[in-house]
């Protein structure tokens, strides 16, 4: 191992400073942690890890071999980056990985078998870039057995090859190896999941809670397909103020990634969320902003799995500005009006 | 006659020749500046303003020009008029505009901070316990600390205002209201602002003061006798204890915004007292606490009609400007704390360290008459200040400063019409012209058979008594269930709301403290009146219409 790398960690060792060592998903979840809040246990690996990979193994030279036969410096289309982008993938993935990273990993994971007291315990395996970066970076989901495990971490770090990404490193002549941390978080065994906003997203009112929720998986409420329940929450009272829709469908695991399901009949017009649990999520909400100084967006999972007086996990929190960021068409728009409407030329 | 102190002093033939108009300040300088207030202003202000214009890079004005005549301060806009450089100017403009549409928090937050920090390091320098040169340093620093003001004052105030009437506009293309509109005041309150917590805490202290059985100090004395009788026992000293820890934290303003004449809160807490001594009038409740959740949950609904009426597609960007402008309220009305106020105390608090050691050199007579002198004339005396007569010019500049205060400023001096003027203003489009000089202009109804036409700051009507308020001096005097009448109102005046059943100004606009207030106070406010301090009297009683924006007088006394 080399001597005085940051190979590996326990989330509850990391925090927000630790984005550049971890990346911003590891840092991020590290910090709530510390902040005292549910995050679903798990390990993070290290940019350093990855650098290790690449380099003890001669893949980064290889890499580089590979790209000299691309004929880089003429305008590449899309079909040719898709192609490198796949060669380059298959490299790596066929790369074992050395012998003391991988033991590394796998005894992180036996520990967090045993933390879970689930045999071969279902891991999540997701990519944490330090940096926001263009085609997304893949997570593998339900992910059993050391093997497997180690596997789909080589796989993660191949992610960073996608076509989008690699063009985008090409044509601003960045470095091509672009380093990313990698989150291994125990599988949360979804009953119901969405988003919480401690300001309401629209008015901009401090004093409401908004939360979001459908059956089985968050992604159906964060991607839009589904319409969720809908709570506001006054922080003081607590009362709620609930919009129930029927939710028809869900999203649920299957053997590789997610698929779409039917909702049970006697569940499509039930809230999502009961009393207890919204408050118990109004209550999270309300000192996650107090500790993080702002409003939040925040993402929370109902898992099934756990006793019901902490069963409410939360995946992610990030300040609410950021996810107003799908707001720049408004922004480009409300900016052309203030020309015309306010400072028009008479 | 001129002070004699800056180039920016007016000069009939050469300023007339490219701006056809110049408009007094009234809402600042009347009663007329001081010559270090007057110096400060036309340096500070007009830089801030000009580089808020030039930094956002308003497309169709660069700001204002400023000019000092008889201690008022004179204004002229900065219009582009080249279709070419408003056009490289809008492309600018919107790049500007958009992390404020983004995340207008992040913006002003890093503003708030940043001056913080300023006024923090300014307030742990000892002003009595330094060298001359040290001090003549740390004065620099106020003034670097009052010029960046301006910068962010104006630039904050630029794209607040700005957004504030794009969401007007846009209210009366889609749903068919403007500004003056009931409907319209109901989407701007339920706000809490910094001005609100200061008050808060004002009326804890009120209630502190009660349950120590000191309230028949307050209620039964002269102002200016409350400091020597709490002094007398001892919950009284306690309690003044713990009042001057607070204003060391907020108390750091004066009753009258731009001068540097009036004592500071923590000077003299006399100012604070007497609005201790109002909300011991009123009782119990703190009103605001009580009506802001009900003013937040009529506005919640009002948000929803009002969006019913917007079309679908354009929602979207509607909540965001309408989010944008209900921030654009609380902005205008708690900026005064932060910027302003604190700015100008911080200020004075460096002068009158100076007042001092001039006075005891000898080269002034009193400690108030470094404010007759401009900083180059503090900088002559500072390190030798026996060696130093200063007290010809401040002689002179202080008899001229009195005359001045006799005599009223002209509105305008021009080479044109009053409605020529007028039209020129507008076609700056400048957004701080609109709404707090010119404001909208009262349409008389002779239908109504009213005395006052004006228009609506908040709605409502309510039937009282009338007091007339021309200055702070005045305003101990107002008394439960009055009605203000008033040439303009100020942020230190808030804590007398709670008094009041409504409120009459001269001049205002929908962004003016009065209107701001007075929404959050659910009481009636009618704007731009005019001739109100002119018409009503002390004792009058009068009716308030806030929803037509009249005034009835129904007695008078």
């Amino acid at each position: 191992m080399v001597e005085g790398k940051e190979l590996i960690f326990w989330l509850e060792e990391l925090n927000q400073n630790d984005k550049m060592k971890v990346g911003r998903k590891c840092a991020n979840l590290g910090e709530m942690i510390n902040a005292g809040l549910p995050v679903p246990p798990g390990f993070a690996l290290g940019v350093d890890a990855y650098t290790a990979f690449f380099e003890q193994t001669a893949l980064g030279n290889k890499i580089t071999e590979h790209l000299k036969k691309c004929h880089l410096h003429t305008k590449l289309g899309y079909n040719q980056y898709q192609k490198i982008s796949w060669e380059l993938r298959q490299m790596i993935e066929e790369q074992s990985m050395p012998l003391e990273l991988e033991s590394l990993i796998r005894s992180y994971y036996r520990e967090l078998a045993k933390k879970c007291q689930v045999e071969d315990v279902p891991v999540a395996v997701r990519s944490s870039g330090p940096v926001s970066m263009p085609g997304q970076f893949e997570t593998y989901l339900n992910v059993q057995n050391e093997d497997n495990v180690v596997q789909q971490v080589v796989r993660c770090w191949a992610s960073t090859f996608t076509t989008q990404a690699l063009a985008y490193r090409i044509q601003r002549e960045m470095d091509i190896i672009a380093p990313i941390g990698v989150a291994v978080l125990k599988m949360v065994n979804a009953k119901a999941a969405g988003v919480a906003f401690t300001i309401h997203p629209t008015t901009g009112d401090r004093n409401k809670i908004v939360v979001e929720g459908c059956w089985g998986l968050g992604e159906s409420v964060v991607g839009g397909d589904i319409t969720p329940d809908r709570f506001i929450v006054d922080k003081f009272d607590f009362k709620v103020d609930a919009t129930i829709n029927r939710k028809t469908k869900q999203v649920i695991y299957d053997r590789e990634g997610t698929c779409e399901a039917g909702v049970p009949l006697e569940l499509q017009e039930r809230p999502c969320l009961d009393k207890e649990e919204l408050e118990k999520l109004t209550r999270l909400a309300i000192r996650l902003e107090d500790y993080y100084g702002c409003a939040q967006d925040v993402e929370w999972v109902i898992d099934q799995d756990l006793p019901g007086d902490n069963n409410l996990l939360l995946v992610q929190t990030r300040p609410v500005s950021k996810i107003m960021e799908h707001k720049k068409v408004d922004a480009a728009s409300i900016a052309d009006m203030m020309v015309r409407n306010v400072f028009n030329r008479c | 006659m001129n002070y004699n102190i800056t180039p920016f002093e007016f000069n009939e033939e050469l300023d007339l020749e490219h701006h056809k108009a110049w408009f007094l300040d009234g809402t600042h300088s009347i009663p007329p500046w001081t010559p270090m207030f007057a110096w400060s202003w036309i340096n500070f202000c007009r830089h801030g303003m000009q580089w808020g214009a030039e930094k956002l890079s308003l497309p169709t004005c660069k700001g204002w020009d400023w000019r000092l005549k008889n201690g008022g301060g004179y204004l002229t806009m900065l219009i582009v008029d080249d279709p070419e450089e408003i056009k490289a100017r809008e492309i600018k403009f919107k790049q500007q505009l958009t992390p404020f549409i983004e995340d207008y928090d992040q913006v002003w937050q890093g503003f708030l901070q940043e001056m913080m920090g300023r006024y923090q390091e300014l307030k742990d320098f000892d002003v009595d316990n330094c060298s001359n040169i040290d001090l003549l340093e740390h004065f620099e620093k106020a003034l670097a600390v009052n010029k960046r003001m301006w910068e962010i004052h104006m630039y904050m105030m630029y794209m607040v205002f700005g957004v504030f009437i794009l969401f007007e506009n846009i209210c009366k293309e889609l749903v068919g209201i403007d500004d003056t509109h009931p409907d319209f005041h109901a989407l701007m309150r339920g706000f809490d602002n910094k001005v609100f917590q200061v008050d808060k805490k004002i009326w804890e202290f009120s209630r502190l003061a009660a349950a120590k059985g000191l309230d028949k100090i307050f209620l039964e004395l002269e102002p200016k006798k409350y400091l020597a009788a709490l002094q007398e026992r001892q919950e009284g000293r306690e309690w003044l204890a713990d009042f001057q820890e607070f204003l060391q934290e907020d108390g750091w303003r004066a009753n009258r915004m731009s001068e540097f004449n009036v004592p500071l809160w923590v000077e003299d807490p006399t100012p604070a007292l007497v609005s201790v001594k109002q909300f011991l009038l009123k009782g119990e409740e703190f009103n605001l606490d009580k009506d802001r959740k009900r003013l937040a949950k009529e506005r919640q609904e009002m948000e929803e009609v009002v969006l019913a009426k917007v079309p679908q597609e354009q929602r979207s960007w509607f909540k965001v400007v309408m989010v944008l402008a209900q921030q654009s309220s609380s902005f205008s009305e708690e900026h005064n704390h932060y910027l302003d106020l604190y700015t100008h105390a911080l200020v004075r608090r460096a002068l009158m360290a100076w007042g001092r050691r001039l006075q005891a050199a000898g080269s002034i007579s009193a400690v108030d008459d470094v404010l007759f002198l401009i900083p180059d004339e503090i900088d002559k005396a500072a390190i030798h200040p026996t060696h130093c007569n200063l007290k010809p010019i401040v002689e002179d500049r202080r008899q001229q400063w009195q005359q001045w205060c006799q005599e009223e400023n002209p509105p305008m001096i021009a080479t044109i019409s009053m409605e020529e003027a007028m039209q020129l203003m507008i076609k700056a489009n400048d957004p701080i012209v609109l709404k707090v000089v010119v404001g909208s202009f009262p349409v008389p109804k002779p239908e109504l058979n009213a005395d006052l036409y004006g228009v609506s700051g908040s709605p409502g009507v309510a039937e009282g008594i009338a007091r007339l308020v021309m200055n702070d001096d005045d305003l101990a005097q107002v008394e439960d269930g009055e009605i203000l009448v008033a040439p303009s109102t100020y942020p230190s005046w808030t804590p007398v709301f709670t008094l009041l059943k409504g409120v009459v100004v001269d001049r205002g606009a929908s962004l003016s403290h009065a209107a701001i207030v007075g929404r959050e106070y659910d009481i009636p406010v009618v704007m731009n009146v005019f001739e109100g301090t002119k018409k009503i009297k002390t004792g009058d009683r009068i009716r308030v219409d806030g929803n037509l924006g009249v005034v009835y007088v129904l007695d008078n006394k």
